[in-house]
């Protein structure tokens, strides 16, 4: 109980005034930052105090200007050197992650509930423990300080087990191409070429213990930790990012194993483990799912897929950011233009079967794709076939470009 | 020798100049002027008729690449420009303040050359501003009745730029494939 600060209501104890959150500001202009200067001296001095690099404390809140020229590079090279939040001001509205944005002309009350509202974000995500005594230290001059360099925030003790710091950023679970998605002479159990259909279960593979965390995540807008024997999978409350703590062997391993039983366990994350604004370490929700679904499935069909009944895509992958399994370019431009079931698929695109399970597969694990149980009745493609000329200048071009990329 | 084009569109500074630079084989031509509206606090320089690149093809074919001007006063040229191409490359800056609307003011000013073409998006500075994402873009395109690719796209990738015409191509005709 702090006699010196009685509450205003009155009836509640008082809290204690927390200090103030060191400020970091970007691309301010020589005018602007000294009015904020004033502003962190004068009013705001219980809200924030302006720090440079030269400091010792680090910032928690940057302040930075997007109206700037350069103010793509101002705002990458602040990420680069600061994960935490960010205050961004401009006179168009800017939806960065991370940011909380503040319509220029700057009003005072404008900023300071901007800072309110980030400081309410910071306690949420670390619940003061022994928090400091108030600090009235008369602001450091301030500097355009996007060099300041602040260190990871500390890792905070939990119950739950901490998973290792090790974080995978993107990898590659589609490397091995026969590993997922067999061969042509059936040498591997999920080859579909020697026209026997196999299946697997996702729900019981990694896969749907990792689509499960994730709608978990989300449900509960709370990171959900796919633990495996202290390592494992962070799924984040938004349902884009991930933390990988496994190396892409073990990934691989888990993914191999047709049922992985007991040895996930679906934890939430430790404080630790839950994102930033800047979300450092972490990789792409799709892209880990993506590969995941295809090592899983390994040119086989989910359990129960009919491969007769119809198939078109609702969305197309995002391929420049998720590897491309052979011919899923061709399979991914016809189911776009109409409903083919799996099997005439194959037929139409002389393609083998295990590829366009293997894009089925994925597809329906990031809800890409949709089927309908009706045989494949539709006429051939609609669209006007190209002249021969066209063709053969379109398979040229194709050609080139599969060597740019 | 077959001769044709592909055309690149979109908003001010999405990325068309570069787009086009990273799969041309000759140096780019371009005709950009410095900015003298409002456009220059995005970027310095806009182009102003069009960027011109090419693709020399195995056999003699090539392939031309125009992009637009992104300014809409010289929208007079778009037209002229689509006459003959293969499809259209629309590039859009996701860090621009409604996307949404530059989406849906570039499909109606090249719609009747998409309804006869084909159409790939790409969406740049994803980066930057990571909302709306790339299934926002999708339902918004199926909810006008287009279901093309939509990646993301860093223009400076020529990888990333080559997938998103490879996509236009299948797009055209997915079984090219037996008859490369």
């Amino acid at each position: 109980m702090n006699d010196a600060h009685p509450s205003p209501a009155g009836d509640r104890p008082a809290r204690a005034i927390p200090a103030p959150l060191p400020i970091v500001l970007a691309g301010l202009d020589t005018r602007m930052r000294a009015l904020l200067e004033l502003f962190f001296a004068g009013p705001a001095r219980d809200r924030g105090r302006l720090v440079t690099e030269h400091d010792q404390t680090q910032p928690r809140l940057a302040i930075v200007d997007l109206d700037g020229i350069d103010a793509a590079a101002v705002w990458q090279d602040l990420r680069a050197r600061f994960a935490g939040p960010a205050i961004v001001l401009s006179v168009s509205e800017q939806t960065l992650d991370g940011a909380v944005w503040v319509r220029k002309p700057l009003q005072a009350g404008d900023l300071t509930a901007a800072i309110d509202r980030v400081r309410e974000d910071l306690d949420r995500q670390a619940p003061p423990t022994d928090a400091p005594p108030p600090s009235h230290a008369a602001p450091s001059p301030a500097a355009d300080a996007t060099a300041a360099l602040p260190q990871q925030p500390s890792p905070k003790t939990t119950a739950a087990p901490t998973p290792p710091r090790h974080r995978t950023p993107a990898f590659d679970l589609t490397r091995d191409l026969e590993a997922c998605y067999g061969t042509p002479h059936g040498a591997h159990p999920g080859d579909a070429d020697t026209g026997r259909l196999d299946f697997y279960d996702p729900q019981r593979a990694l896969q749907g213990v990792l689509q499960k965390a994730r709608a978990r995540a989300l449900q509960y807008d709370d990171p959900v930790w796919v633990d495996h024997r202290g390592n494992g999978v962070v799924l984040f409350s938004n349902g884009r990012h991930a933390l990988v703590n496994a190396t892409e062997r073990e990934l691989a391993l888990l993914c191999d194993e047709p049922t992985v039983g007991d040895d996930l366990v679906l934890r939430p994350a430790p404080a630790s483990d839950h994102p930033g604004p800047g979300l450092a370490g972490a990789c792409d929700a799709d892209e880990l799912l993506w590969g995941v679904a295809l090592r899983c499935a390994r040119g086989r069909l989910p359990w129960g897929t009919d491969p007769t009944a119809v198939v078109w895509l609702r969305r197309w992958p995002n391929f420049t950011r998720l590897p491309i399994p052979p011919h899923a370019m061709q399979i991914a431009a016809l189911w776009s233009q109409r409903p083919v079931a799996l099997r005439q698929t194959s037929a139409l695109l002389g393609v083998p079967e295990r590829y366009v399970y293997a894009l089925y597969s994925a597809c329906l694990a990031l809800d890409l794709v949709r089927t309908e149980s009706r045989r494949d009745t539709a006429p051939a493609p609609t669209a006007a076939t190209p002249s021969a000329e066209k063709r053969s200048l379109i398979g040229g071009l194709l050609r080139k470009l599969k060597l740019l990329r | 020798m077959p001769e044709h084009k592909i055309i690149f569109t979109g908003p001010v500074g999405a990325g068309k100049t570069t787009a086009i630079a990273t799969l041309s084989d000759i140096p780019i031509v371009r005709t950009d002027e410095m900015a003298t509206d409002m456009t220059a606090r995005r970027k310095p320089n806009t182009t102003v008729a069009m960027d011109y690149g090419v693709m020399n093809l195995d056999g003699g074919g090539r392939v031309h690449l125009f992009g637009t001007p992104g300014q809409e006063r010289f929208d007079f040229m778009w037209d002229i420009l689509t006459q003959g191409g293969l499809g259209l490359v629309l590039l859009l800056d996701n860090s621009r303040p409604k996307p949404f609307n530059d989406l849906l003011f570039f499909l109606n000013a090249f719609r009747k050359f998409v309804d006869r073409t084909r159409l790939v998006v790409g969406i740049t500075f994803m980066d930057e501003r990571p909302a709306p994402g790339i299934p926002d873009y999708s339902d918004q395109l199926r909810a006008l009745g287009y279901s093309a690719p939509v990646f993301e796209v860093d223009a400076r990738r020529r990888e990333d730029v080559a997938t998103l015409v490879e996509a236009l191509l299948y797009c055209i005709d997915p079984g090219i494939v037996d008859h490369v």
